[in-house]
């Protein structure tokens, strides 16, 4: 899922990574809309907001969601900036930085929220920034080492793919077309992924509340173990190969020193 | 190529007004927290009932008036009915003095961006109210309801000090 990079990435990679994160991401935005009344990754909507506060002169509400926008972004540059100057020896390393930011960012949301919280809106409005901010790692992550064919919190051009690559299937060329088809399922995947997420999160936020800012790091930790095991099995793999192919090659040289000449 | 420059151009100066706006009415105090301008004693003067259904067949307006006996239908079982003055103070406590009741006191919190006013009165038992409007003077307050139409409710309010 991390350890490959852009065009290395298979079908299955994409579609493990999408699903995956793009049910978490379902997951912030649920618990942050119930906890916070505000979305952490629907970022079209705050720019609708932004523009909105702009227009009445609010400018203490401008000012935090200039914010939220800016950490959301500054979120994608960190994990990019990670991600393209990254050890190229140590590229599971690279790309598991930014997400171990994100789940540092929401064990911080957990423990405040569920020891330290006094529901003032200041500590309303830097939840929900930390909250942008883990969200804006994960998409420039993802959508960075996807070559950009993932996006999991952007669901507005996630929608608009998916109703284009829709709309191409009508044409019996286009159904032919693996390319094609292994889009449209990787799209339909992450969308509903992302559903089922909100819809799981929405579910259990009342009983849990801020604990359940654990169980997504639990599920995010899932996802760099898994990698990492894959990892480990496939270095593991190649050092044996590579002693075993070291050890062939020194039998030959001393079975070809051991050879009696014959004169 | 010159036309990306002039975007590019705008688009900076365009943030960096922002920027500049946001930084002088912080510094300046200008623009109060949310927090800070609901303290106080408010008064309500009236509530509409907005983007509703129709009322009736003839029903063309935009706005309606309601009046008392409509309140106490839409208000039955929230905690702000009856309520006639709300004092908010800084630690958070609310009192509301109703009309033919007692005065009762619930916790205040806001959400959000300052746009989501939460009521607590203990035991989870909590209501929501969406903030519309909130100036020094004036602050409305917005909720959805479906007992005698469906459509948003507003609660008008003038400060009294």
């Amino acid at each position: 899922m991390l350890r490959k990079f852009n065009q290395s990435r298979s079908f299955v990679d994409n579609l493990k990574l999408g699903t995956l994160t793009a049910f978490t991401a379902g997951m912030v935005n649920v618990s942050s809309l119930v906890l916070f009344f505000s979305f952490a990754s629907n970022v079209t909507g705050h720019y609708a907001i932004l523009a909105e506060e702009i227009s009445k002169g609010k400018w203490y509400q401008v000012a935090i969601v200039f914010s939220w926008i800016f950490l959301f972004l500054f979120g994608s540059f960190i994990a990019n900036f990670i991600v393209i100057n990254g050890n190229k020896k140590r590229m599971f390393l690279a790309h598991a930085i930014p997400i171990l930011l994100e789940i540092a960012c929401f064990i911080v949301v957990g423990i405040y929220g569920h020891y330290f919280y006094t529901e003032t809106l200041l500590e309303t409005e830097f939840l929900v920034a930390l909250l942008l901010f883990s969200m804006g790692l994960q998409n420039g992550l993802t959508a960075s080492i996807s070559n950009f064919a993932i996006k999991t919190t952007h669901l507005t051009g996630l929608t608009t793919d998916l109703a284009i690559h829709l709309s191409l299937l009508t044409q019996a060329k286009y159904r032919n077309n693996i390319e094609v088809v292994q889009k449209f399922k990787l799209l339909l995947s992450i969308a509903v992924s992302y559903t089922v997420g909100g819809v799981f999160a929405g579910s259990i936020i009342h009983f849990y509340e801020f604990k359940v800012f654990f169980y997504i790091s639990i599920a995010m930790l899932f996802i760099l173990l898994y990698d990492y095991s894959r990892v480990y099995i496939a270095q593991r793999r190649m050092v044996k190969i590579k002693r075993n192919s070291t050890f062939a090659r020194e039998a030959k040289i001393v079975a070809k020193k051991r050879l009696p000449k014959i004169s | 190529m010159n036309l990306t420059r002039i975007i590019f151009t705008i688009s900076l100066i365009f943030v960096g007004i922002l920027v500049t706006i946001i930084t002088f009415t912080t510094i300046t105090g200008e623009s109060k927290p949310p927090e800070q301008l609901i303290q106080g004693t408010w008064k309500e003067v009236a509530w509409r009932y907005d983007k509703h259904d129709k009322l009736d067949g003839n029903s063309k307006e935009h706005t309606i008036h309601i009046n008392d006996e409509l309140k106490e239908n839409i208000s039955e079982g929230l905690h702000i009915r009856q309520s006639e003055t709300w004092i908010f103070k800084d630690n958070a406590q609310l009192t509301l003095i109703k009309k033919k009741e007692n005065p009762i006191s619930l916790r205040w919190r806001m959400k959000g961006r300052g746009h989501i006013l939460a009521l607590n009165y203990g035991n989870q038992n909590k209501e929501y109210y969406q903030i519309q409007k909130l100036t020094k003077d004036e602050m409305i307050l917005h909720f959805e309801n479906d007992t005698h139409t469906r459509g948003i409710v507003q609660i008008i309010f003038k400060k009294v000090n």
